[in-house]
Parts: structure tokens; C-alpha cells; sequence
């Protein structure tokens, strides 16, 4: 085989396929967003039911724990309506995206589905059904104003919150006890960056060049949903309020300094390690893990006899602390939508303490915090008072997957020992030319 | 001569039903699926809504001042060369030790072998493991012996290296086999003959071994380039592109583009570059490497 | 390294003089060899024996003893099958229905794509006929293009064929596969062409002298071939991971993905099930050991 015959080959492909770009045959859509207005406004009486029998199809993230407690709120709804089945199909975290984003391509989405801070991504490119008719004043009023934050784009909301998650310090309460260290207990007592900064170099242990125990350390290390709060404790924000310029904000002074202190964790300081340790914090070698509410449960269910307690995060110029977590959106697409949407009222709002006490999730609806009082209790109450004091929601661009890589290509760099400002010009101008399109 | 004649067109008849199955099953699940990409490099679209807009070489032009794709191109080179050079070098020299039968030889064979046939998400997370910058078992092994630590997945310089040996580590067995047969149709008396000439040892390897394995070397060096440049795994599971860019590399990055970003027509033509990269590549060795010897 | 090259080249004539030093060196560069063997073979390994030994500790001891580096790092303290019975009591399915699956499609593409594909690779190694080159050319082009591209249109494809969800958009994609085409041309063009000559001289077509005389001339490298398909399919993730939505069709590498979630990595289960999905290809593997050992020699020919 010759190089110049296979240069041919090549060259005959892109002919063949340029002459067929010229032709610029649009391929299949998916089916039209809804533009007619709905008719059911939803009510809390049970919506007329039809008689037909309707099958749903329904996408959440892979759990073990997640998908059975899923699985008996839905056989509950079945029990109440039951003409609708539905069928509950899962997706791996890392993988979700991808699986839920090549459904949409092929015009053969699930008619209900787990969707988080990528709402607004998806909403721009018309997969999403509108959901504004549907949710009544009295319904959304119900719910923490800062859970909206990821399910509306462009004043239109896609979604509705299914719960919240936000998080807190874990700390080895045996470690803590032995270095004399007082721990917080509530938003108001949380160490201050310089006070945290003192608290983790004393939990650090060295010997010669090893690190036997790192002061502190992330569940989620690296990205956006652990960093962030850095800017918004520092007064900073990443992005202009409309979400399409990053210069004058991610590197402003304020930006530059928030990201200065978390890499002096890696480089000067060296509290935290680069690469996350699996198991570390429940096995002695960290300290402090920043990890949400769900974390909880498993650590006590995997390590029983491991001893920690939980603090609020650490603050500087103001408190700050990731909120966010699942909504549930329809898709345009779905042959199904009024039994779409009994569906998705019935989780969101009947089903929702139910699905909160046994996902380990917390909740998002006033009433259902008010009906229990474990919510205001140690260890929910260290949450649920950051959730509603302290509140940082990720960016809700519908270039958000950019976003985060962005995000987390500068923090990890940093936390190599990049140079801290002009790793995070470059983040800016990246960011810029990509949102500003 | 009608006697020829009629025995070329049995054979052009046989050799049109023995290629026409795999054609289809080609036609159908490749070559649509290439000529569809080809096509939608020249479009903007996004892959949630697949609504085409015609933008004529906008996303070629774009793939040409993205510095991220220009970094890639060079990281791949990198890994690419890196990788085939140090596998088929490795793979050689077990080749030449396994050839012959001793105690215990199939099961070296099989060790070797054994990183081929594994799930690549598997060894990439267990490689991550032992590449741990302080509790990994490689720097735990370096400290116990005196030695100071690496960076494996935190030194800008060193991380692209540490993917290759992923690299070489999972794909050398598989040379090693072809290899392997390549050296067993070398019939012995040659090497005989060339003792009885005098010539030692290394002569043999350079005068017989070496120019009768060409066809073996051709098709390792071509599969494994093809592999190489391809790299995604590794990158996807054990560095995510970076620190410092250090391993963005081509389909890791038309990866992100389509499922990360949904830019099918962007992707699409990203592909289209890596293709014309491959097809160049690998147009060269052929030539390179072309043997004409016929046992 | 070097001298044991040196030893391999020239052993064909070496054993005839043997003399005492020569002897004394001879012994001296076999154990060399298997000390050298020995070392690189226990890296080669060690992966494997890490993720076995790591499948058998209990979920809370497996980072344990990471770090400082102690013969606990690898050593289980407590020998336990808790992370094989709970992949085996799995829900909603059994790790082992997710091992079904994928058993039944890579045989499926292996079978497939053993005929189509050993067809092709014959016409391309030892028939001539028009645009060979090209067509060759053609076929190595689909190697070039990176799945990730193609897997939307190729999802699409799906749809058209109403195959979403179903065992057939896990099969027959990857039954006619150009690096398989490439591999066994490999191996069929280092087939002697006295062999073909002679079953055609004997009156054979094209067709019956593939049947007869090449596919049972070739069945080690046959076998080499279908172990790399197999293994190719058994490592497949994304295509599985979007085409096939429903557990009930869930293969393994997507279901290892699972242990990871939002989050946590179960590394028990996670392990376990990565030990559970390399025991069939090994297994098939040490069965077939001799004939992939001579799997690429052709030794039935030399005969």
C-alpha cells in the first residue's frame, strides 16, 4: 500500500463528503418543544386519571443504595396510580451524562430523569419540557429558594428539585481530641481560614519526608464543587452575572487570593495531598475530609467503629458552601408528558420525605424540614443551617461542561505548583472565549 | 490464453464472495458511520438537538487556533513514537528469549501476555493506585531503597511517560506473539548456514533475523501505531488531560468535544484531522518497512 | 539482556561443541535468564496478584495498609469471599447475570466474526484480484477513525434498525473488524504457497482449498485471533454503556463502573468483580495455552 495511494483514499472521503454538505439535508430532530401552552395545571388532588394503561421510562444515577430507595417510592406511585408503570433504568456517576446525552441524540430519551447543574445545557438545545405551567406559586414557594438555582434557564424552569446536598468538615474526632483542638458547632463558631490553616497543620504528621497523617483533604478533590466556596468566602465570584465572562472576576484580587490559600495547601503548606487517598479519612491517614451529607451514611455503615464528628466549612470574609444536587426533568420528546409529570410531583412533593430519609439526601421543602425535627438536630443541623445561611450554586451555563473542565484543569494545575496568577489569567481567558461565543 | 483467462475470473469470483460479508458488515457499521462524520465536520451541531447548521471549514479553521487541540497533536506524537519504539524493542527482545522451548517457557509467555487480554479500565485504575505520589507502592518501593520520590501523576514532565509505560506494559504481549511466530518461519538452516560462514551471533540477528522479520515488524509497528495514537483509556481513567496539559491528547479531546461538550460537527472534524494524521503515518511505514520476501 | 539475545541467535549450532568453560558460561546465562525472567515477569503479573489479593480483604481493610509499604500493603490480614457473595447476591441482578451477558456476546462476536473476517483476511493474503490495495487501504481506514466519533452515528444506525436495547446492537457491529481482517492476513500470508499450490493442483477451487487446507493449517492461529476478539468485546464500555439502557442487558465493564458512584468507589466490589471478569479470559486462555504458544509458529507445517 502506498502512502500516495492512501492520500487519494483519504481525498476522495472528504470530496465525497462535501458534496454531500452541500446538499445540508437536516437530520431528524427531536420532537418540538412543547410550544402549546398545557392545559393540566397541577393541583395536589390527584390528577384525573386516564384509563389507558401508559408505560414510563425513568433515568437515575447507579447506587446501590439510591436505586432501591428509588424503586420503593415508585412502587408506591404505582400503587396509587395504577395505570402508569414505570421503569427505572440506571446509569453510572461518572458515566451518567454520556449515557443520558447520546439518548436525546437519537431522539429516544427516558421520559423522566435525573438532571443537575447541565439543566441549563440541556434546556438551550430544546431536549427539556418547560415546566412553569405546571408548578404552582404555593409548590415552589414550598421549596429553599436556593434549590431553584440549577433548574432554570433563561427565566424558564426545566426542572424540579428532587432534594438538596450541601457539605461539611468530617473530623477524626479521636485526632482532634489528642491536639487539644475545639471544634465548632455551628456556622457562627466555623474557623476562620486562618484559625482552619492552624487546626490542619497541627493534625499534619511528618516523619523525615513521609506524610504519615495529612491534616485535611476532599471527597470531591479538584473541582468546582469542592473549590468554589473559596470565592464566594472571599467575596469573588468566577463568572459575570450573566454567565458569559470570567475576566474582572475568577482572577480578580479576590480570586486570585481564594486561590492562592488553596494552593498554598499543596505547595507551601502541605496539609492536603495532590491525589486523593481511597479509604484515607477512615483509616487514619487524613484527618479533615470536606464531604457532603451522603457520606455519612456510608461511612458508617462501611466503618462502624470509626469515630468522627462534623463541623461547619470553614469561612473567611463571609461563610460559603456548595448547594446543589438532583432535579427531575421531562423531556420534550416524551409521548407521555401529563403522566411525566404526575410522576415527577408525586417524587417531588408527596414522596419527598420519604425519599430524603432513606437516600440520605436532605431536604429541600420548607414543610418537610418543619414536620421533622431531626432536621434541626446534630448531625443534619450543621448542614441544613449552611444550606440556608450559606448557599454557593454552581454556574447554571449551558456551557457548564466546559466550565467545570476549565475549573478544574486551573485548580489542579495550582495545585501542582502552577503559578498561581497566570494559571488563572489563562483560566479567564479560556473561560472568555468559550462563554462569550 | 482462454485457460487463463477463466482461471483469473474464478479467482476474481472467489475472492468477490469471500470479501463481500465483511465489506457489508464494513460498509454498514463503519464506512456510513465515517462518511456521516465526515459530513458533519462540516456542519455545527450540537449533539443533544442534532439540528445541522452549514458552516463550511469554520470547524477545521477553529481546530487550527484552539491551543489545546495544537498541544494534543504534539503529546500524541510523543506517546505514539514512545510507545511503539519501546514496545516493539521490548517485545523483540522477549520474542528472541522465548523462542525456544525450557522449563517454565509457556508460562513467561503467558505472563507477558496476560496485560493484553485485561479490561484497560481495570489495569488503568490499579496503575493509578501504585502511581500514588505518597502513598503509592512505586514511591513506597523508591523510599525503601533510598531513592526520592517521583511525580508520576503530579510532574508535568514525567505524567506522559507514566502513560506510556501503562502503555507498553498492556500492549507488549501482544507484539511479543506476533513476533514470536514471525521468528519461528525462520528456518533454522539459515542461521546454519551463516554459522558455517563464521558470522556471529549479533551478524545473524542483523543479517537474517532482522530482515526476514520485516513483514511481522510491518504489522506490529502499523497495529501498534494505530493504537497508540488512539489512546484514551489511560488518559480518561488515570490523568484527565492534565496537570498542565501534559496529557491532552487527540481522541481524549474529541471525546470531551462530543459527550463533554455535545459539538458533534467539531468533533467530527477533529476526527477528520487524526485520520489524515494516522492515514500519513502509517502510509510511511508501509513504505518504510515493505517486504517482498516470500518463503 | 544482551547476551541472552546473543545466546538465543546462536543456539541452533551451539549445543554440537560444547567444552567445560563454555559449559560453566552456558549454566551462568541460564540462570541469568530466569532471574531476568523472573523479575520482569513478577511486573508483568503483579497487577493481577494486587486486584486478587485486594478482592479478598474486607471492604474496611483494603487501603489499610497502604502506605508505610509492609507485607500488610498486600497480605490480607483477614482472608474473607464477603465481596464475592455480595457481587453474587447483587441487585438487581447478579454480578454473575451482567458475566452471562457479556460470556454469550463475545462469543457471539467471536464465532461471527471468526468466519467473516478469516474469509477475507484469505482472499486479501493469497488471491489476486483487482484494486487489492485500495480495497485493503479502505478496510485499515475504518481502524483510523476513533470510536468516540462514530458511536453517535453508529447510535442512530441503531435507532433506524430498531436495535436500542437489544443483544443485536451489541453483536453485529463488531462482527466484520478490519485490525481482525489484518491480524489473520498476518497469519495466512506466512502460510507457504507450495501448500496452496498443491491442494489446487489436486483439483481444489479457491473456496474448498480455504475449507480444507487453510482453516485446519491455521486453526492455532485461529485461536490466537479468536482470544483477541473476545477479549475485545469483553472490554468494550461506552458503545454497551449508551445502546443498552436496561440492567436486564448489562455488560461487565459497564457494571464494574458502577461501583463508582457520586460519592464513593465500593473498591471491595470493585475488585472483586475485576477478578470475577478476568477469571473467564484466563481461564479460556490457559486452556488454549499450547495452541497460542504455537499459535502464531504455523508448527503443523513444518512437519
Amino acid at each position: 500500500m502506498k502512502k500516495s495511494s492512501l492520500l487519494i483514499l483519504l481525498s476522495l472521503i472528504i470530496i465525497a463528503s462535501l458534496s454531500m454538505a452541500s446538499c445540508a439535508t437536516p437530520a431528524p430532530t427531536t420532537a418540538p418543544v412543547a410550544d402549546q401552552p398545557t392545559k393540566v395545571a397541577a393541583s395536589t388532588e390527584a390528577p384525573a386519571v386516564s384509563e389507558k394503561e401508559v408505560q414510563l421510562t425513568y433515568l437515575m444515577q447507579q447506587d446501590a443504595v439510591l436505586v432501591p430507595a428509588m424503586q420503593a417510592v415508585v412502587d408506591d406511585f404505582m400503587t396509587e396510580y395504577p395505570n402508569i408503570k414505570v421503569t427505572i433504568d440506571s446509569a453510572p456517576f461518572s458515566e451518567y451524562h454520556t449515557k443520558l446525552g447520546t439518548s436525546f441524540a437519537g431522539g429516544n430519551p427516558p421520559d423522566i430523569f435525573w438532571t443537575d447543574i447541565r439543566t441549563a445545557m440541556y434546556a438551550s438545545q430544546g431536549v427539556l419540557m418547560p415546566l412553569d405551567d405546571r408548578i404552582t406559586q404555593e409548590n415552589r414557594d414550598d421549596y429553599l429558594a436556593t434549590a431553584w438555582n440549577e433548574t432554570i434557564y433563561e427565566g424558564v424552569t426545566y426542572a424540579v428539585p428532587l432534594h438538596q446536598l450541601t457539605e461539611g468538615i468530617y473530623v477524626n474526632t479521636q485526632m482532634a481530641s489528642d491536639a487539644g483542638i475545639v471544634l465548632p458547632t455551628n456556622v457562627e463558631e466555623a474557623w476562620t481560614w486562618e484559625e482552619f490553616m492552624d487546626v490542619a497543620k497541627t493534625l499534619t504528621k511528618r516523619e523525615g519526608d513521609a506524610t504519615l497523617v495529612w491534616g485535611f483533604s476532599q471527597q470531591r478533590p479538584l473541582q468546582d464543587w469542592s473549590m468554589l466556596p473559596l470565592f464566594f468566602q472571599n467575596t469573588a465570584e468566577t463568572l459575570s452575572p450573566d454567565l458569559t465572562e470570567a475576566s474582572g472576576y475568577i482572577n480578580s484580587q479576590a480570586g486570585i487570593e481564594a486561590m492562592t490559600f488553596m494552593g498554598s495547601w499543596y505547595t507551601t503548606e502541605k496539609i492536603v495531598s495532590v491525589e486523593t487517598i481511597p479509604d484515607g479519612f477512615p483509616n487514619g491517614s487524613l484527618a479533615m475530609m470536606q464531604a457532603p451529607s451522603s457520606y455519612r451514611p456510608l461511612l458508617e455503615s462501611k466503618f462502624p467503629d470509626f469515630k468522627f464528628t462534623i463541623v461547619p466549612m470553614f469561612k473567611n470574609k463571609s461563610c460559603g458552601v456548595t448547594t446543589g444536587g438532583w432535579n427531575l426533568g421531562i423531556a420534550s420528546a416524551s409521548k407521555h408528558p401529563e403522566e411525566a409529570w404526575i410522576l415527577v410531583d408525586y417524587l417531588t412533593r408527596t414522596a419527598h420525605e420519604k425519599w430524603v430519609t432513606t437516600s440520605g439526601y436532605l431536604p429541600a421543602r420548607k414543610s418537610v424540614i418543619e414536620a421533622n425535627p431531626q432536621f434541626g438536630e446534630y448531625p443534619w443541623v450543621v448542614f441544613m443551617e449552611q444550606l440556608e445561611n450559606c448557599a454557593v450554586t454552581r454556574p447554571a451555563t449551558p456551557k457548564y461542561s466546559f466550565y467545570f473542565d476549565t475549573f478544574k484543569q486551573m485548580v489542579v494545575d495550582i495545585s501542582v505548583g502552577g503559578d498561581v496568577t497566570s494559571v488563572v489569567n489563562r483560566t479567564a481567558e479560556a473561560l472568555d472565549a468559550e462563554l462569550g461565543q | 490464453m482462454p485457460k487463463v483467462q477463466k482461471l483469473q475470473r474464478e479467482e476474481i469470483k472467489s475472492s468477490f464472495l469471500l470479501l463481500l460479508p465483511a465489506t457489508i458488515g464494513l460498509l454498514i457499521f463503519s464506512f456510513y458511520p465515517i462518511v456521516s462524520a465526515a459530513r458533519t465536520s462540516f456542519f455545527d451541531v450540537s449533539a443533544l438537538s442534532l439540528k445541522y447548521d452549514p458552516i463550511g471549514f469554520t470547524n477545521y479553521i477553529k481546530a487550527f487556533q484552539d491551543k489545546i487541540f495544537l498541544i494534543s497533536i504534539g503529546n500524541t506524537l510523543f506517546y505514539t513514537i514512545a510507545v511503539v519504539l519501546l514496545q516493539i524493542l521490548v517485545a523483540l527482545i522477549f520474542a528472541l528469549i522465548l523462542k525456544n522451548a525450557f522449563f517454565g517457557v509457556g508460562f513467561f509467555r503467558t505472563a507477558f501476555f496476560l496485560p493484553a487480554v485485561t479490561s484497560l479500565v481495570v489495569v488503568s485504575t490499579i496503575w493509578k493506585i501504585f502511581y500514588h505520589t505518597d502513598v503509592g507502592i512505586f514511591n513506597s518501593v523508591l523510599q525503601t531503597i533510598g531513592l526520592a520520590p517521583v511525580g508520576w501523576l503530579t510532574d508535568a514532565n514525567v505524567v506522559l511517560m507514566s502513560i506510556v509505560i501503562v502503555g507498553v506494559w498492556k500492549e507488549v504481549g501482544f507484539s511479543m506473539l506476533v513476533l514470536l511466530g514471525g521468528l519461528n518461519i525462520i528456518p533454522a538452516d539459515y542461521y546454519e548456514a551463516a554459522a558455517i560462514d563464521g558470522a556471529s551471533g549479533w551478524t545473524g540477528f542483523w543479517k537474517i533475523t532482522l530482515p526476514l522479520l520485516r513483514r511481522s515488524l510491518l504489522f506490529v509497528t502499523v497495529l501498534a501505531t494505530i493504537n497508540a495514537i488512539k489512546v484514551f483509556i489511560p488518559i480518561y481513567v488515570i490523568t484527565n488531560g492534565g496537570p498542565m496539559n501534559s496529557t491532552q491528547t487527540l481522541v481524549f479531546n474529541i471525546y470531551r468535544n462530543v459527550f463533554g461538550y455535545y459539538k458533534l460537527g467539531y468533533g467530527s472534524a477533529l476526527s477528520m484531522i487524526l485520520l489524515l494524521i494516522v492515514g500519513m503515518v502509517v502510509g510511511l511505514q508501509f513504505r518504510l518497512l515493505r517486504s517482498d520476501v516470500e518463503y | 539482556m544482551k547476551s541472552i539475545t546473543f545466546d538465543k541467535c546462536t543456539s541452533p549450532s551451539s549445543g554440537v561443541h560444547l567444552n567445560g568453560s563454555l559449559k560453566g558460561k552456558k549454566i551462568f546465562q541460564i540462570i541469568l535468564r530466569y532471574v531476568v525472567l523472573a523479575i520482569v515477569g513478577f511486573i508483568f503479573i503483579f497487577p493481577f496478584i494486587y486486584m486478587f489479593l485486594s478482592s479478598s480483604k474486607p471492604q474496611a481493610e483494603i487501603f489499610q495498609y497502604a502506605f508505610p509499604l509492609s507485607w500488610k500493603t498486600l497480605i490480607p490480614q483477614t482472608w474473607t469471599l464477603e465481596n464475592f457473595v455480595e457481587l453474587i447476591n447483587l441487585l438487581p441482578y447478579s454480578f454473575l447475570h451482567y458475566l452471562g451477558n457479556s460470556i454469550f456476546v463475545a462469543i457471539a462476536c467471536t464465532f461471527g466474526s471468526l468466519i467473516i473476517n478469516a474469509t477475507a483476511a484469505y482472499a486479501f493474503a493469497k488471491l489476486n484480484f483487482p484494486a487489492k490495495n485500495i480495497l485493503f487501504g479502505l478496510f485499515l481506514i475504518t481502524m483510523m477513525v476513533p470510536f468516540e466519533v462514530l458511536a453517535i452515528p453508529l447510535y442512530l444506525e441503531m435507532r433506524t434498525f430498531n436495535w436500542i436495547d437489544s443483544y443485536e446492537a451489541l453483536i453485529i457491529p463488531w462482527i466484520a473488524n478490519a485490525s481482525g481482517i489484518f491480524l489473520l492476513r498476518q497469519f495466512f500470508t506466512e502460510m507457504p504457497k507450495d501448500l496452496l499450490d498443491a491442494a489446487r493442483i489436486d483439483g481444489c477451487n479457491y473456496l474448498s482449498t480455504f475449507w480444507y487446507v487453510v482453516i485446519p493449517n491455521s486453526i492455532p492461529a485461529l485461536i490466537t485471533f479468536s482470544l483477541i476478539r473476545f477479549q475485545a468485546s469483553w472490554d468494550s464500555f461506552i458503545w454497551p454503556l449508551i445502546v443498552t439502557p436496561s440492567p436486564e442487558k448489562r455488560l461487565v465493564q459497564v457494571a464494574i463502573a458502577t461501583f463508582t458512584t457520586e460519592v464513593d468507589t465500593r473498591w471491595g466490589l470493585a475488585f472483586g468483580a475485576s477478578v470475577m471478569a478476568t477469571l473467564p479470559i484466563l481461564i479460556t486462555f490457559l486452556v488454549f495455552q499450547r495452541y497460542y504458544v504455537k499459535g502464531v509458529m504455523m508448527s503443523g507445517l513444518k512437519g
